[in-house]
């Protein structure tokens, strides 16, 4: 459990003790249970934020200021230096192995030093010699020799700079399609430190940042390195991928108290209102052309893997019986339909009609559950939905400006009075 | 403890890696620029806009084609040998392209570009000729007056490797020659 939970239920004890909720001694054995809230936590990370920003701020002025390219500087000399650099950042990580094992703010300074100084030493002797750096294989070993620091320290700044070096990696390579899959093993080395995050707390901000990186490097590379079998079948394919996305977020990271650490959630929501809305658009149906780039077998198995796999996990949750996301987490089903309205319709207008019918539905049921619950958050939400498909569809139709503007005046009052009614029965709550 | 000498102990053997990439790197290039058989590459002017990339000089050449050797396909992007002599001028010019490693000691390893009437145009391995910060836009304006008439890279090659040595601008290197301009 995340420490801000532990500290709010704290606070609460004595008051629930009070008024005979629970027992004085359930309070004792809750506070036995969670053990002491840790008060340094705070200053902690924040001395750990500056520590890492200090380090790579020092990083990259040192590889800078070798940008320079000193003339004066002999091959020698340059490779003193690079070798030298890379020496000192290894001395400095191996005396906060011995001295300080324990404190993550020195040893995430010291491992992200020496991955960079790794970096720049390879550069360096790359410069002097005018090679034209291959930049994949450069960025390869690179990863690859930090790669243990990351084990060996327990550290999570060089294991988030070693998801982005794959990621762009795999967009600088330019393998053909096979050699593009050894993207799939380069992540999944990192993936045991993944595990060891998650389990130690699955809502502690390195796990969190790290879920959020890893995310949406995945789609990144995902896309790169099945941009062969991807073309009509797009639009499903990323609904799939933000739903599958979604869905995990709902089973596995669903227990932390504060919204912005459900990482997955965030994506996959965000995710999947951009793609709904983004396919209420008639030239994003009309312009797929099943004649002229029939989906391959590749692109169908890609499709049908990931509809399953939304299947399986919809399931799962429906057998917890959580059934409030099921309306967001059937997109690509609708999406699905949607492409077989198309397939036998090509001007796209039903497909086209079937997702505005959603995205309508899908603000409404928000905006209705803003107002059931009381929250003002989700009812805003609801809100600019519904007034984004409107607006849509009055940039999309041809309307005067006048009705236009009408348009546009009404959703603004229709906002401003949500919103002040919503405020008054709050009000009227608390008083 | 114990522990942290195990992990200490794994530590000095990634650290010999980390140190022996730079060192490896720098062994293969200076030793194919003391010992490797100097190569005259005439230059050609690029694109103005390619031509200087923060610190370092766009190169093009002449002498980037060459006739197909045996009975290959060459793909784009694929790697290949061009077969090496020089002219009467002593600059270098490419007798061949061939999709197999040869025999004989001058060749260059290059990425293919394309293949047109049995001709292979190649991108050469050395492409970009690093400078100082301070002189980098001196050099980018002498390297495009001049390099069509009288650039000259001098390439030390080794075992299909080749490292630039120096960059000639008339027989003036290019550091000679901006200093000469100030």
């Amino acid at each position: 459990m995340d420490n801000k939970a532990v500290e709010w239920l704290y606070q609460q004890l004595p008051e629930l003790v009070d008024k005979g909720i629970i027992p004085a001694q359930s309070a004792e054995r809750l506070q036995a249970y969670y053990g002491p809230v840790d008060k340094q936590l705070k200053s902690k990370s924040v001395l750990m934020i500056f520590s890492i920003i200090g380090t790579i701020l020092v990083g990259l002025g040192i590889i800078l200021i070798l940008a320079h390219n000193w003339n004066q500087l002999t091959n020698v000399t340059r490779l003193l230096i690079s070798v030298g650099l890379l020496l000192v950042a290894q001395i400095l990580a191996a005396a906060t192995i011995w001295v300080k094992k324990d404190h993550s703010t020195w040893t995430e300074g010291g491992a992200t030093f020496l991955m960079l100084m790794v970096g720049t030493s390879m550069t360096l002797v790359g410069q002097t010699y005018h090679i034209v750096d291959d930049t994949s294989a450069f960025l390869l070993t690179w990863m690859l020799l930090s790669l243990p620091l990351i084990y060996l320290m327990g550290v999570t700044t060089p294991a988030i700079l070693y998801l982005l070096g794959v990621t762009v990696w795999t967009a600088t390579n330019h393998f053909g399609i096979v050699d593009k899959q050894l993207t799939w093993v380069l992540l999944a080395l990192a993936m045991p430190y993944y595990w060891r995050l998650l389990k130690r707390n699955r809502y502690g901000n390195s796990a969190v940042i790290f879920t959020l990186v890893l995310t949406i490097c995945f789609y990144i590379c995902f896309g790169i390195v099945f941009s062969n079998y991807i073309h009509t079948l797009a639009s499903l394919i990323c609904a799939t991928l933000v739903s599958v996305t979604f869905l995990v977020g709902l089973l596995w990271f669903d227990g932390a108290v504060d919204t912005g650490r459900r990482p997955l959630q965030a994506v996959g929501l965000a995710g999947s209102i951009s793609i709904a809305y983004i396919l209420t658009f008639k030239w994003q149906w009309s312009r797929l052309n099943w004649q002229a780039y029939p989906p391959g077998s590749g692109e169908y198995l890609l499709a049908l893997t990931l509809l399953v796999l939304v299947i399986g996990l919809g399931a799962m949750l429906l057998r917890k019986k959580r059934y409030n996301n099921v309306l967001l987490g059937i997109l690509p089903l609708v999406v699905g339909f949607g492409y077989i309205l198309q397939y036998f319709d090509a001007s796209g207008i039903n497909a086209t009609i079937l997702l505005n019918a959603y995205v309508l539905w899908l603000s409404v049921t928000i905006l209705l559950t803003g107002v059931r619950q009381s929250k003002i958050g989700l009812l805003n939400i609801g809100m600019v939905m519904l007034a984004f498909l409107v607006v849509a569809r009055f940039l999309d139709i041809d309307f005067s400006f006048v009705v236009r503007g009408l348009t546009f005046v009404v959703l603004g009052i229709c906002f401003l009075i949500a919103n002040l009614l919503m405020l008054r029965r709050k009000n009227e709550v608390i008083k | 403890m114990r522990n942290t000498k195990l992990t200490l102990g794994l530590f000095m053997i990634v650290a010999v890696l980390q140190l022996a990439a730079p060192l490896y790197m720098a062994w293969h290039w200076e030793n194919i620029l003391q010992t490797g058989s100097q190569y005259y590459w005439q230059t050609a002017p690029v694109d103005p806009y390619d031509a200087l990339k923060g610190r370092y000089i766009d190169l093009g050449f002449k002498e980037q084609k060459g006739p197909l050797v045996g009975n290959f396909n060459l793909e784009h992007g694929q790697i290949a040998y061009a077969l090496l002599a020089k002219d009467a001028n002593g600059h270098t010019m490419i007798t061949g392209v061939s999709a197999t490693q040869p025999s004989e000691t001058s060749y260059i390893r290059v990425k293919v570009s394309y293949t047109k009437d049995n001709i292979v145009h190649v991108e050469l391995p050395f492409r970009r000729y690093y400078i100082q910060e301070d002189l980098a836009f001196a050099a980018e304006q002498a390297y495009r007056q001049r390099a069509n008439k009288e650039g000259i890279v001098a390439v030390r090659i080794k075992d299909g490797y080749g490292v630039i040595e120096q960059l000639y601008i008339g027989d003036q290197s290019i550091y000679e020659y901006l200093h000469g301009k100030k």
